[in-house]
């Protein structure tokens, strides 16, 4: 009698695999072997790679030792199945990572054999990458609250390693901003506002790689982390999806996508538009004065893969942000009567904002369209290669309504202003990856282009009229143009139980300002890895590595003209500089009785010129400077586990400490004593400890999903030196599928903010404005699939 | 089936029946001006705002 073992991995496929340290590439490599049932290698079995959909992707045939490997395949869900002449089919799932090589074992058995086939479901094996990164595929993606309505940014924040700001803003481990999102292998340019990445929805990914730590070479120019996603693309059969979302502040959503293929055409096209009447976080929670707005999305994807060897991919996404500028409505006006009254302090010691008139109509509008058509050609053994040239633009319209603003309320001397931003974007990325033995090798190249402009209107009141108004106006244009090129080589070698990565890369920047100044700026930055199976299910790691980024060059002067720091007369001067970070970590990972997986990972990194950026009162835009020097450390532990093959859940927690000393550029921007203070500042996008935990019940097209969120709390005070009080917040979706019923409706229940947890995410300070987070809110989603069958 | 469905309709409900209203009080509360502190130093925000008759401003004033 022979036992037959047939383990569908499906765990990489689930929640369980929320937390994986590795490090990454956008192309990987799966491989593994076919036995029979005496585990004697089968030769010349059939070996097929599908995707989720059951679509046939690449073909081969076991080498004499039982052996098969593909390569140049996106990270992502995929199914492999072997066949063999006499002998049953074995199929099993794997999540392939960017950031190692993906091993399977199959068992083809002889027909008359008789076999037992065990199913179970597990935690993903330890990664043995080099850095830290986590895996999500599209039905983790799915099943989180708020499903694909979710912002990307609000599914990165469920990582370790993060923490949520208001608006919708994350940092990774004590860096503020400068998270690189990179679409199919091409990374996206810096904009002017900072809802980009929120415009990217979930609906448009098939999986989604976030690395923290540990990047390889190819990974530069935003390196707090990098978010890699892989886009949906057309299936064989004609298919979609239209849905409508409604729920508290009047939120009404309209979305859908359609996709379909035919033989080398397939396509993907969506969309959304979202209405509210609480679009930013505001300065209260209760009442919510002018946030009103709106926003629309449009992506599309079509591939045409005209041979086996080459595949042309065009994708476009453009989105739309309107917003109301939040008005804060516990500040009142001064009294001109009473000149001995003014505002008080509050609890932190923070001075109270300016009064803005309630009838003041301040808005952002933003654009952003970004395409790209990329190339990818496979030379076989030889290797493959990516070229993708790209276009982005970018504009942000901030209108101050000076007419308003500036009225009889006003305080004293206030001044507000118009400020347009443009940026565009035009680059190209070169990527060359080949298999020798056991070495991946990858080298490319990318260049990028920006031309900015910076139309600013100055408005000062006039303080001699009882009613107030325009006492003057000042206008003018910044220009800034920059050329960014960067090169690299890296190589991941995997034997055994060790895999090593190890790479280099340069970076130069050349700005251009329009006074004929220019600023260059340069890096290199080597990087090295290892990796360890201690056991099959323990794994340990290192990394240590240069990491260079290039200051982005218009933040700052729109700050200047935003603030109206500087007259409008002069030039904002450009001082900011690259940041050039050493940066360390270990991390250890260990799978349990295959039901759960526990990480740790501990990392420090010492900076020289650290980023920092200032945030711009009520507004989500930011200015840019540096700190002389800044360091950081933390911790992070996460935990998945496989309770059931129904119920599965994560949960990690972070502890982190990060500090600057000496303010050191945009000095404009800072108050004296600000300049003077040369000591350590905790940063004030800091939070010790932050964690979260989430829980999924999966039954028969039903699910529910719990999350919990806990922050210790970002910093306020006077001098940054307190914290807002801490928050747990909690939240549940429950998802039902009707597939008895005609056009078999989704119907899905959000509830954000269970328990009604009144909080901060910022008390406003002389950095910062206030932002509370929302109340209970609840949202219903009724979704209605579009299953029109097609060329299978 | 059922269940669930009695599930979705008592959380819907619950949500609905339980979400924060406006009650026109701020949260968190006004910021009542104050009287200025006529000894503190010029970068204090309760420092006393410069006027032509020093006398008009501070406390005493406030309070005559």
């Amino acid at each position: 009698m022979t036992r037959r073992i047939w383990t569908p991995a499906v765990a990489s496929a689930l929640l369980a695999a929320l937390s994986a340290p590795a490090a990454a590439t956008v192309d990987t490599i799966v491989k593994g072997s076919v036995r029979d049932e005496l585990l004697v290698p089968v030769v010349g079995a059939t070996v097929g790679l599908y995707d989720r959909h059951g679509k046939l992707l690449r073909e081969s045939s076991t080498a004499a030792d039982g052996t098969f490997s593909f390569f140049g395949i996106p990270f992502g869900d995929y199914e492999l199945r072997a066949k063999a002449q006499g002998r049953t089919e074995s199929k099993q799932r794997v999540q392939a990572s960017s950031a190692s090589t993906s091993e399977v074992e199959l068992f083809c058995v002889a027909n008359n054999a008789v076999s037992v086939i065990v199913e179970q479901r597990e935690v993903a094996q330890p990664s043995r990458a080099v850095g830290s990164i986590s895996t999500l595929g599209r039905e983790t993606l799915k099943s989180l609250p708020k499903g694909e309505d979710r912002p990307i940014t609000e599914v990165v924040t469920t990582q370790p390693g993060f923490v949520q700001d208001a608006f919708g803003n994350v940092y990774s481990r004590g860096n503020h901003s400068n998270i690189q999102y990179q679409i199919d292998g091409i990374p996206i340019p810096d904009s002017v506002g900072n809802l980009f990445a929120q415009s990217l929805p979930v609906r448009l990914i098939d999986s989604l790689e976030v690395m923290t730590g540990g990047m390889p070479a190819e990974f530069g120019n935003r390196l707090a982390a990098v978010v890699n996603v892989n886009t949906r693309r057309g299936t064989n059969s004609l298919d979609g999806l239209v849905q409508l979302r409604y729920g508290s502040f009047q939120t009404i959503e309209s979305s859908g996508y359609l996709s379909w293929g035919s033989g080398p055409f397939s396509f993907f096209v969506g969309g959304s538009f979202m209405q509210s009447q609480r679009v930013l976080d505001p300065p209260s929670i209760t009442p919510i004065l002018h946030d009103d707005g709106h926003n629309a999305r449009l992506f599309a994807r079509l591939d045409y893969a005209p041979t086996g060897q080459d595949r042309i991919e065009l994708f476009v996404n453009y989105a739309k942000n309107r917003f109301e500028i939040p008005i804060d409505p516990t500040v009142v006006p001064l009294d001109p009567k009473r000149p001995d009254l003014v505002r008080p302090v509050d609890s932190f010691g923070n001075e109270s904002p300016a009064y803005v008139p309630h009838d003041t109509d301040a808005t952002e509008t933003e654009h952003e369209l970004f395409l790209t058509l990329s190339w990818l050609h496979s030379f076989g053994k030889r290797g493959q290669l990516q070229i993708a040239p790209y276009y982005k633009m970018s504009f942000g319209a901030l209108a101050s309504d000076p007419a308003h603003a500036l009225g009889a309320l006003a305080d004293p001397g206030s001044i507000v202003s118009d400020v347009t931003r443009r940026a565009e974007h035009g680059g190209a990325v070169l990527h060359y990856a080949v298999q020798v033995g056991n070495h991946l090798i990858k080298t490319g190249a990318q260049l990028n282009y920006l031309r900015g402009a910076t139309d600013y209107t100055q408005y000062v009141r006039d303080d001699g009229s009882d009613s107030g108004g325009v006492a003057s106006a000042e206008g003018g244009t910044d220009r800034t143009s920059a050329l960014l090129s960067g090169v690299y080589l890296q190589d991941r070698w995997e034997s055994g139980r060790v895999g090593i990565q190890y790479g280099v890369r340069f970076d130069l920047q050349h700005v251009m300002l329009a006074d004929g100044t220019t600023s260059d700026q340069w890096g290199i930055s080597p990087r090295l890895g290892a990796s360890l199976a201690f056991l099959k299910d323990l794994v340990g790691r290192v990394f240590v590595g240069v990491l260079f980024q290039p200051p982005p060059p218009l933040d700052l002067g729109n700050a200047a003209r935003v603030l109206g720091v500087i007259s409008p007369t002069e030039s904002v001067p450009y001082d900011i500089k690259a940041e050039t970070a050493l940066y360390g970590e270990l991390g250890l990972s260990a799978r349990i009785l295959k039901k759960v997986k526990l990480s740790v990972t501990g990392w420090g990194k010492y900076s020289f010129h650290q980023f920092d950026n200032i945030a711009l009162g009520a507004t989500n835009l930011i200015g840019s400077y540096n700190f002389e020097h800044g360091r950081s450390v933390g911790v992070e532990l996460s935990a998945d586990i496989v309770f059931r093959d129904w119920l599965s859940g994560f949960a990690n927690a972070t502890w982190l400490i990060a500090q600057g000393q000496g303010i050191s550029s945009a000095k404009f921007l800072f108050a004296p004593d600000q300049l003077a203070d040369t000591s350590w500042q905790t940063l004030d996008h800091a939070q010790t400890w932050t964690a979260n935990a989430g829980l999924t019940v999966q039954y028969s097209g039903a699910s529910v999903t719990s999350m919990a969120t806990y922050g210790s709390g970002l910093r306020t005070g006077p001098t940054n030196d307190q914290t807002v009080p801490h928050h747990l917040r909690f939240d549940l979706t429950l998802q039902y599928s009707f597939e008895k019923l005609p056009l078999r409706p989704r119907l899905a229940i959000d509830i954000i903010n269970l328990f009604d947890s009144h909080y901060a995410y910022r008390i406003g300070n002389a950095f910062v404005g206030s932002s509370y987070a929302a109340p209970r809110s609840v949202f219903a989603r009724l979704a209605i699939p579009l299953d029109l069958g097609g060329t299978p | 089936m059922r269940l669930l469905g009695i599930c979705l309709l008592s959380v819907t409900l619950y949500g609905i029946g339980a979400c924060t209203r406006e009650d026109g009080i701020p949260n968190p509360p006004v910021r009542a001006l104050v009287p200025c502190v006529v000894d503190a130093a010029p970068e204090d925000p309760l420092a006393c705002p410069e006027t032509e008759n020093p006398d008009a401003a501070g406390l005493d004033a406030a309070t005559d």
